[in-house]
């Protein structure tokens, strides 16, 4: 499914290239779990991020489900954010000004679902993660797991074949880490849908099965 | 998905109230002023468009190339129309129109009316003034025949059918019979020629004396062109006629020193557009002019105060873009694609703007009553529910929502998604582009300041400076139809004998300024003085006439009733003295060929400004001539008691002329209504400037608060290692500050250029000081600081910690 062929990343500092990621190969098949871990500065976020369509790589070849992606223009990486790709942050990002509901129905927004099918698609979503109480408050009236909770349940309306989760439970309690997890794996297993999260923590990527280690820009 | 955008644009709009608040004022008041702006601009460049086919419509008029220089002259001669309509077949049509006060009497029953017209009998047939009673080709056929205006016939006639019914009327004459032949439509409020009453052209008071004279000009000649003739043509084909009718004039003009035209003619009879007439100000016109310049400087006011608005809006935008930059990052990774984000926030421009537009319209209706007595604008209320106005209005305002939305969302969907998400995003604290917006808008503050402090002081200073005659103690009375001028003055004299608070008592032909009437008399005599046309404006005065306005003698002495020959003298003026060019002046002798004797100089009064002050004193004479009306009674009266005096002017009016109401005002109120245009045009840039000022600081203001906002961390930080107070407002309105010296240097000049070009206008007017353009900018300096001094000291007092904390 995700195929990354010598990717390298650098940015440019001052005479020299300060360089970030170098020569990293790595194959993630469909149905995975994976863990990317790592010290602070080692690459794994800038690799979630060129994973997730949102930066390019300096050189090196990325297939995502067997076409190249510096090849897509950026009607094509749209699509694929509205339709293949979910996100789930650390600092969730919800946007305040939208209710629970509304956060939930935007990426449908932008795929012109028609409204009956958007409704019962954000409506089971709010079944499943049992928030119909919560549907109406804003963002800033629910807990860190709640909106986190929130977070991934954007992430997946739209049905994505692939999640990416930078540290998704940074900002949480152990206990809501926990349940977070939980349902990350359960995502994986019962919707079969494939999981690329990066982590500082040894427990949470025991949930998932596969544990890619980064220093230094490079995977060891 | 609209919805969507909706919900959060007004969530968003609801959260930064401040902003919202700030946008929409801005943009309300930039809309209806815009909209009473752009409006009576417009309709002031629609005038006589009613007409059918209204291209084809010419006013004629002379251009003399006079020795000093070429003169518009657009008064004609009486044999004029009739040679253009038997010569020319390209002249399909065409009046003389002249006009006169009356008095109409029906049953014993009498009415005062401004505009009697008279014309020829084309008139109801080239103009389109439809007839509500009556035939157009028919209704002037009769030499008697008046056609009566729909408020006229129905003050008159009230329920009765006006037509065939016959009424007496005096304008300048006798009692004359007319018959009513017809009833026209009310005239539409953007026609120059308005009439209450009209009859044809032979009626005029000046009719008779210059039949068949073509040196003899005192009346309009408007023509209609057969749809297709070019009037270029036309213009040259009338040439020969002009040179064959002007021949002697033409000779002396050659013999004073006149050069020729480009194209070799000295004297031409051109065709004006009847359309252009109503904004043209080289020329006197047909009923109101007013200057293009002006219109055009309403436009801009409009336009600029657009401007700040749409600054202000794009400023607050783009500066909020930081706390907005979260949730346009995210929509990027859910899949929004550019153009729609670049719409949802458009979309809130739309949202502002719309809300304004909303508030602007019933604010526009509201203030129109308001703006029409200030601006003496006669604009209409039904102007804005015509179609092509409504279709530019939304026009305009899409223009609006994409200049102010358009950039904010360029800004946004420029942004790099990775680096919002990741906190990186740095948002520069002074963009270019703001500092070039705020420069502009307190450019264009400043200039409005530095112009209305340039106007006011030649305002001023028109209104101080002393005229050489006394205006404050000087009531002048318009005579009226009523009565003659100079019978009334002899009752007026006699009844105010014995008054003691009565100085003395004159009359003039012509009002000293303008009078409540508003209308105005010239007369201009041109004759030859040793081999040279000499022109001059001739007063015609009563006895007393210099002793009343307390002017004073330079040489010779003044009328008196002990020379029984006085009737042949003259009084002039030292400017015509010197023109002369003799030494002694007086006893001179000028042969005026229109009166067939000679004018003997009997003395020479000093030059005072008996003409307004964009005029320097010209060649002037006081003359005492039976030909030529008494319009104004002169009364100077003791200093004290002026309101009672008024009073006893009035019933003592009452018994001259007891039908006509009293319309007596002292001089120097004359004086000041005669700079009502100046006065207007200041009083735009009053309140021009004031909106400006107020805008423009409005939009500094939350500037301010958001680069406090933004700096909070470094104004704790830097509380925290010491910097006092002072050092911190400083920190914050340094910025600020250099941008707005910047604004002067660039506002200083451009008013200083507009205004000298103001100036030119006038002969007497101010120099326009430094100080003054200095003054301005300090003091958009002074609101400004004010402004953000406010918010600076807030932060600078804020507990460090509490700053840091927030971070």
């Amino acid at each position: 499914m995700i195929q990354l062929r010598n990717i390298s990343k650098h940015y440019p500092v001052g005479f020299g290239k300060h360089e970030i990621l170098k020569n990293v190969d790595m194959v993630i098949h469909e149905g995975e779990f994976v863990s990317i871990m790592g010290p602070s500065g080692s690459g794994k976020s800038t690799l979630l991020h060129i994973l997730g369509l949102l930066e390019e790589p300096s050189e090196g070849e990325y297939l995502f489900q067997g076409e190249l992606v510096h090849k897509m223009n950026d009607k094509k990486r749209t699509q694929l954010h509205r339709g293949a790709i979910g996100f789930v942050f650390q600092a969730y990002h919800l946007i305040d000004e939208l209710t629970v509901y509304e956060n939930i129905e935007t990426p449908l927004l932008y795929k012109n679902m028609p409204s009956s099918e958007r409704k019962s698609r954000v409506a089971d979503i709010l079944d499943r993660f049992n928030m119909v109480a919560k549907k109406d408050l804003f963002p800033n009236q629910l807990s860190g797991g709640q909106q986190q909770l929130v977070g991934i349940a954007r992430a997946i309306v739209a049905e994505p074949s692939v999640i990416f989760a930078d540290e998704p439970t940074g900002n949480l309690h152990s206990d809501q880490a926990k349940s977070i997890m939980e349902l990350f794996a359960e995502l994986n297993k019962k919707d079969g849908i494939t999981i690329v999260q990066v982590t500082h923590s040894d427990v949470n990527a025991g949930y998932g099965n596969r544990v890619v280690e980064i220093m230094d820009g490079r995977i060891k | 998905m609209i919805r969507n955008y909706f919900k959060i644009a007004l969530r968003n709009l609801w959260k930064h109230k401040t902003n919202t608040f700030i946008n929409l004022l801005g943009l309300t008041v930039a809309f209806t002023i815009c909209l009473l702006l752009l409006l009576s601009v417009y309709f002031e460049f629609s005038f006589n468009k009613f007409h059918y086919q209204p291209h084809n419509l010419y006013r004629a008029y002379f251009k003399v190339q006079l020795p000093e220089n070429p003169s518009l002259q657009p008064s004609m001669p009486e044999p004029l129309l009739k040679e253009l309509k038997s010569q020319f077949p390209a002249v399909q049509a065409g009046t003389r129109y002249n006009r006169n006060g009356c008095e109409i009497e029906y049953n014993g029953k009498h009415f005062f009316n401004d505009q009697f017209a008279f014309v020829d009998p084309d008139f109801f047939t080239m103009f389109s003034f439809p007839l509500e009673k009556g035939n157009a080709s028919q209704a002037l056929a009769g030499l008697d025949n008046i056609v009566l205006s729909h408020a006229t016939a129905a003050a008159i006639f009230g329920n009765e059918d006006p037509v065939g019914k016959q009424l007496r009327v005096q304008s300048g004459g006798p009692w004359k019979v007319f018959t009513v032949s017809g009833v026209a439509a009310e005239v539409p409020a953007t026609s120059s020629i308005d009439f209450d009453a009209v009859a044809r052209f032979e009626h005029g008071f000046t009719y008779a004396p210059t039949i068949g004279k073509w040196d003899a000009t005192n009346h309009d000649v408007i023509i209609r062109l057969k749809e297709g003739a070019d009037v270029k043509t036309f213009e040259k084909a009338v040439q020969g006629l002009i040179n064959l009718q002007y021949k002697d004039y033409i000779s002396d003009l050659k013999r004073d020193g006149a050069r020729p035209a480009p194209n070799g003619q000295y004297m031409e009879l051109l065709m004006q557009p009847y359309l252009d007439m109503h904004t043209d100000t080289s020329m006197r016109g047909v009923g109101d002019t007013i200057s293009r310049s002006y219109l055009y400087m309403l436009l801009s006011v409009a336009i600029l105060v657009m401007f700040i608005a749409c600054i202000n809006f794009v400023n607050l935008s783009v500066g909020r873009s930081f706390t907005r930059s979260r949730e346009v990052g995210l929509r990027k990774t859910l899949g929004a694609m550019p153009l729609q984000v670049g719409m949802q926030f458009w979309g809130e421009a739309a949202i502002i703007c719309g809300l304004a537009l909303c508030i602007s319209v019933p604010l526009f209706y509201f203030l129109l009553p308001h703006y029409k007595a200030i601006f003496g604008s006669s604009l209409d209320t039904g102007v804005l529910l015509q179609p092509g106005i409504i279709a530019a209005v939304i026009g305009a305002f899409l223009l609006v929502t994409v200049l102010a939305g358009g950039y904010p969302a360029l800004v946004m969907i420029r942004m790099n998604a990775v680096h919002i998400l990741k906190g990186k995003l740095k948002l520069k604290t002074s963009g270019g582009l703001r500092n070039g917006l705020i420069i502009g808008q307190f450019s264009i503050a400043i200039l409005l300041i530095g112009c209305t402090l340039i106007a006011w002081q030649q305002l001023n200073f028109l209104r101080a400076r002393p005229l050489g005659y006394n205006s404050s103690q000087v009531v002048s009375i318009p005579v009226g139809q009523e009565v003659d001028g100079r019978e009334a003055l002899e009752l007026l004299r006699q009844k105010l004998n014995a008054e003691p608070s009565v100085l003395s008592v004159s009359g003039l032909s012509k009002n000293m300024g303008v009078g409540i009437d508003g209308s105005s008399y010239t007369y201009s005599v041109g004759f030859d003085y040793k081999n040279r046309t000499v022109t001059m404006e001739w007063l015609n005065v009563g006895y007393d006439f210099t002793k009343t306005m307390e002017l004073s003698m330079a040489a010779g002495r003044d009328f008196s009733r002990n020379f029984t020959t006085d009737s042949t003298g003259i009084v002039i003026n030292e400017q015509m003295a010197r023109k002369m060019g003799v030494k002694d002046a007086v006893g001179e002798v000028f042969q005026v060929e229109e009166l067939g004797l000679g004018l003997k100089v009997i003395g020479v009064v000093k030059d005072f400004n008996f003409q307004s002050l964009h005029r320097p004193v010209e060649p002037m004479g006081l003359v005492m001539n039976k030909e030529m009306p008494i319009n104004y009674l002169l009364v100077k009266v003791r200093p004290d008691n002026l309101p009672g005096i008024m009073n006893k002017l009035k019933t003592t009016w009452a018994q001259i002329a007891p039908r006509s109401e009293f319309r007596g005002s002292f001089l120097d109120e004359n004086i000041d209504r005669q700079y009502n245009r100046e006065e207007k045009f200041t009083q735009i840039f009053v309140y021009a400037a004031v909106v400006a000022i107020v805008l423009s600081c409005l939009g500094l203001f939350a500037l301010a608060v958001l680069a406090i906002m933004q700096r909070t961390r470094e104004i704790g930080i830097r509380k925290a290692l010491g910097a006092s107070t002072g050092s911190i407002v400083q920190l914050i309105t340094k910025d600020f500050v250099k941008l707005i010296v910047v604004a002067m240097i660039i506002a200083t000049p451009l008013a200083w250029y507009f205004m000298s070009i103001w100036l030119k206008d006038f002969a007497f007017s101010v120099r326009i000081q430094w100080w003054w353009l200095l003054a301005a900018g300090l003091m958009a300096l002074a609101v400004a600081l004010c402004t953000i001094g406010y918010q600076s000291l807030k932060a600078a007092f804020a507990n460090p910690v509490k700053s840091l904390k927030t971070e």
